[in-house]
């Protein structure tokens, strides 16, 4: 990948508090457009890499860049061209939404006010907030703050939104809600977001990290995560008729590493680990079927629910 | 969505990143709002409130005042004395709250997550309020008290030396706030943002017992009367009466003013959020 692809590089970046390692050794690395998705249990580390990012807290080792720009020293510049949600904003609660983002915009840009206002307004439109524009914060719901964190995140149009948590404290339709602005945001920007609800990431990620304990476990787009890409690939099978023939001749290949049967009502299910995919796409189906005791009523490669992958990884028991 | 052409992106780079936003904001904090009002009519009840009753009491044949050269001078000794303690007390409570509510409260991580310096930060704190207090709580007060004291004595000081006084009167009150700032900025404790900050401006006549030598580093000379020599003397009102007086406790307080704002500065900049 082109260097210039990168929006976030991390190299061994790692953060202690007193005794506390709350980061080890970060290796990570963002491409631009893409919608990246940043999976970790509580207190996995995911607010800290977050913080480090921004230059709101300094690394105890390694380094980073985000645009190339160094996290430590030209932290201004990073923040230049990125919005930031944090997990639980904090506005000055008398000043209405529609101040909140000319004071915002007043941070970026300069130029006739009456523009800034187009943008404020433009901005308020996209995340629904107009009607209550003008409203003190202190009145607002959470889904209305989590919108209006959104706003105030993207005002600049900025060539990277990092959002901490953005659906965390949200019911389901304010959820929605903050999803679809983020669907309709990434044409536009490149999206690294934390989160622990998995089917958020699987509705909008393209990429996936899975961090836990401050340690990276886990990197890789999403299908490859959910093909199995970080364990043994497995192929699922649906069986009727006698199939014990049929498993020898299967586990007797040298690429298959295992195989789990599952038996209800006439139906057998397998599970066929294989080490070999190349082996296993031209030759599982043909083994089985060469048995004319056996009926295949389904047959493909096991597709993981995110869920699973992450469990299996945050407690190391994927692929068992 | 709008368009990017017209708007141009903000240029300021280090320390001054994002001053020019933050210090439109607290200047709103001061003059967009009715807290200059509000700051005007407190101050007024309080020190020409004071000063109108000691002015208009019936104490011509008191001895004190016939030491003191007479009501005029009395005047002007009671306001700089009462103003020296009084507008340090407020600017205290403005100064404890300047930097530790935001960082309480979360705006403080908000702001810095835009392009803003943290020198910037407090800087916009610092000069928005020094120009605030020297509006409202001195330039204002001063004026009145002059205006009141020449009414009722039909006396006036000569202005010059008076806003020679009111300057050292702003030293002074400058004092207390960037105090209780850099505590504010330094710490997490209220206690300590509002507690040190008063014991330095009560406590003094104690330090000075044991030390007296502290007059002339310290801004307890400043305004407080009898800590210049001479019956109810201060530096100010030796000022305006063209009294000796020595400029090192002027001097100094100016130079622990530049250090608590350095120490904010720099404690602030290693801060997490």
């Amino acid at each position: 990948m082109a260097v210039t692809d990168l929006v976030i590089e991390t190299h061994g970046l790692s953060k202690t508090y007193k005794d506390i390692t709350a980061l080890k050794s970060l290796d990570l690395t963002v491409s631009k457009n893409s919608i990246f998705g940043f999976l970790g249990p509580n207190g996995a580390g995911k607010t800290t890499t977050i913080k480090l990012l921004l230059g709101l807290a300094k690394p105890t080792a390694g380094s980073a860049k985000v645009f190339g720009h160094d996290i430590v020293h030209d932290n201004v510049e990073i923040r230049q061209r990125v919005g930031y949600l944090a997990q639980d904003p904090r506005y000055y609660e008398h000043m209405s939404a529609r101040e909140t983002l000319r004071y915002t915009a007043h941070f970026f840009f300069t130029g006739p006010e009456k523009e800034i206002e187009a943008r404020v307004t433009d901005t308020l439109e996209l995340v629904g907030l107009r009607e209550k524009a003008d409203r003190p914060i202190k009145g607002f719901s959470g889904g209305e703050r989590q919108r209006l964190g959104i706003a105030q995140a993207q005002i600049n149009y900025p060539d990277l939104l990092i959002l901490d948590e953005p659906a965390a404290s949200l019911d389901p339709q304010g959820r929605r809600d903050v999803l679809e602005v983020m669907e309709k945001l990434r044409k536009h920007t490149t999206i690294f977001y934390s989160t622990h609800i998995l089917a958020d990431v699987q509705r909008v990620s393209d990429t996936v990290a899975i961090l836990n304990q401050g340690q990276l476990v886990a990197q890789a787009p999403i299908e490859q995560l959910l093909a199995g890409g970080s364990g043994s690939t497995i192929y699922v099978m649906t069986l009727r008729g006698a199939t014990a023939q049929a498993q020898q001749r299967v586990v007797a290949q040298p690429w298959v590493s295992a195989l789990q049967t599952t038996t209800t009502d006439s139906r057998t299910a397998w599970q066929v680990s294989v080490t070999d995919e190349v082996a296993a796409e031209e030759q599982l189906l043909r083994l089985v079927l060469a048995d004319t005791q056996v009926t295949v009523l389904e047959f493909g490669r096991k597709k993981y629910e995110l869920e699973e992958v992450f469990l299996g990884l945050v407690e190391g028991n994927h692929g068992q | 969505m709008a368009s990017n052409r017209v708007l141009q992106p903000v240029t300021a780079r280090g320390w001054r990143a994002g001053f020019s936003n933050l210090f439109r904001k607290e200047n709103r904090d001061w003059w967009g709002t009715r807290s200059w009002l509000a700051q005007a009519i407190i101050w007024s009840a309080i020190l020409i409130g004071i000063l109108a009753t000691v002015l208009f009491a019936p104490l011509d044949n008191e001895p004190s005042l016939i030491l003191l050269g007479g009501r005029s001078t009395m005047g002007l000794l009671i306001f700089f004395t009462m103003a020296g303690i009084a507008l340090p007390v407020g600017a205290i409570i403005m100064g404890q709250e300047e930097v530790l509510d935001e960082k309480r409260s979360g705006t403080a991580a908000w702001i810095l997550s835009k392009p803003v310096s943290r020198v910037a930060f407090i800087l916009a704190k610092v000069v928005a309020n020094a120009i605030g207090i020297l509006i409202i709580m001195v330039l204002l007060e001063g004026a009145l008290a002059y205006g009141l004291i020449a009414a009722v004595t039909g006396h006036a000081f000569p202005i010059l030396p008076y806003l020679g006084a009111l300057g050292v009167l702003y030293v002074n009150v400058l004092f207390y706030f960037l105090l209780s700032l850099m505590f504010s900025a330094a710490s997490d404790s209220r206690g300590a943002a509002i507690g040190i900050p008063m014991a330095i401006l009560f406590g003094y006549q104690f330090v000075v017992g044991l030390a007296p030598q502290l007059l002339e580093i310290m801004p307890w000379g400043l305004t407080n009367a009898g800590t210049n020599g001479g019956l109810g003397s201060s530096i100010a009102v030796a000022m305006v009466l063209g009294q000796s007086f020595s400029v090192w406790p002027i001097i100094a307080t100016i130079l622990w003013c530049g250090l608590f704002v350095a120490v904010a500065v720099w404690k602030f900049n290693r801060d997490e959020f």
